[in-house]
């Protein structure tokens, strides 16, 4: 019968024979460079975006019973709250939730754990993972660590709020945001014409 | 979030705690791909908060580490099994005979994912009960059950007809 002691002492022997070998990639370093530097243009970028989201948000609001609405630019990294007030003079307040995405995946195929997404996998950039269904051959590309663009306007997907959209003409796409439960962002970009309904169901509040 | 520029204490951290890191997470995960996407993620996320973080960075990336691992194992959970990842096991091959510590690797990748960790973070990183549970955010009690758990059970995976090594080099 095996101690404790024996167990312990040949599982750190298996664990150092296991990872002698095992080394970073020359170029992590430089690459870990990169894409913070990239992150602080996105981060740079969007101090100047917000302001100018805010203002759109702003241009909805309804001054309700004679008081004033005002919409506070929401900072970066932080929870946000937009109030809007309808025309009845009825107030809601709509917390930004925290999101999980949860990507189907396709049983029969390869699959890959993407951050909080699960999805199979078709090819992994600098910033970016690439991936797609199998079935229904939609190609979607998540980026889990996005920047809110200043064009992007707040949608309104049945049951999930605090979402914002941004549509490319160019590449007839359509890109989702949804906030990270770290406080980042996630950006799904997918066709132009894929429903709503479809897109919904991949956002599970973290909140 | 303002996110600052990177000077030369942050290249020194990423010079000496990568492969520290990376084999923690090849342990986790037994996938050498999957460890080197935990540990750029980790990496990243520690340049986010290296105001912060730069006060114990190893301690902030291997939390990350552990965090996504089990982000990992709970995604996995939910499809089908993978074939085919992680080390095999091994035989010894001066005596042909397979090896107690060949066969405990196997074992540790079939454990729960809770206590796959206490094992990596204490026997391969050192860590005390106590870092171990500011790791995985957990109480002391948790890692002492968990251990105890993992150990229970690895005996019952690896079976009674595999030695100890020192006892095989007795043998010969």
């Amino acid at each position: 019968m095996l101690t404790d002691e024996d167990l312990t002492s040949e599982l750190k022997l298996a664990f150092g024979d296991a990872t002698r070998d095992i080394e970073p990639s020359p170029g992590l370093g430089a690459t870990v460079h990169r894409r913070h530097r990239a992150a602080r243009r996105r981060s740079t970028a969007l101090q100047v975006a917000v302001p100018v989201a805010a203002l759109c948000a702003g241009g909805v609001a309804v001054v309700a019973g004679g008081s004033s609405t005002s919409s506070t630019p929401a900072p970066h990294g932080a929870a946000s709250h937009l109030t809007t007030s309808g025309p009845s003079g009825s107030r809601s307040t709509i917390a930004t939730v925290a999101y999980l995405l949860t990507v189907p995946s396709d049983g029969g195929a390869a699959s890959f754990a993407c951050l909080n997404s699960a999805a199979v996998q078709v090819s992994l950039g600098d910033e970016t993972w690439y991936v797609a269904g199998v079935h229904d051959c939609k190609t979607m590309v998540i980026d889990s660590d996005a920047s809110l663009p200043a064009d992007a306007h707040p949608i309104d997907f049945p049951g999930v709020p605090g979402l914002y959209g941004r549509t490319d003409p160019e590449t007839s796409s359509r890109t989702i945001y949804s906030r990270n439960p770290d406080g980042s962002w996630s950006g799904v970009t997918v066709a132009a014409d894929t429903s709503d309904e479809s897109l919904s169901g991949y956002y599970t509040p973290s909140n | 979030m303002t996110l600052e520029r990177l000077g030369p204490d942050f290249d020194d951290f990423v010079r000496e705690a990568s492969t520290p890191l990376l084999r923690t997470a090849y342990l986790l995960t037994g996938d050498h791909g999957h460890a080197e996407d935990l540990l750029q993620t980790a990496l990243l996320r520690t340049a986010r908060r290296w105001r912060t973080a730069s006060a114990s960075p190893e301690a902030y990336a291997r939390r990350v580490v552990a965090n996504l691992a089990k982000d990992r194992w709970r995604d996995r959970s939910r499809r089908p099994v993978e074939t085919g990842k992680g080390p095999e096991p091994g035989h010894d091959g001066s005596t042909g005979q397979v090896t107690l510590r060949h066969t405990l690797l196997p074992a540790v990748l079939r454990l729960p994912t809770g206590q796959r960790a206490v094992l990596v973070l204490r026997y391969f990183e050192d860590l005390t009960i106590e870092e171990t549970a500011a790791v995985l955010d957990c109480s002391v009690g948790t890692v002492k059950s968990q251990t105890h758990r993992a150990l229970t059970r690895l005996r019952q995976l690896i079976g009674d007809d595999v030695l100890p090594t020192k006892e095989i080099d007795h043998a010969h």
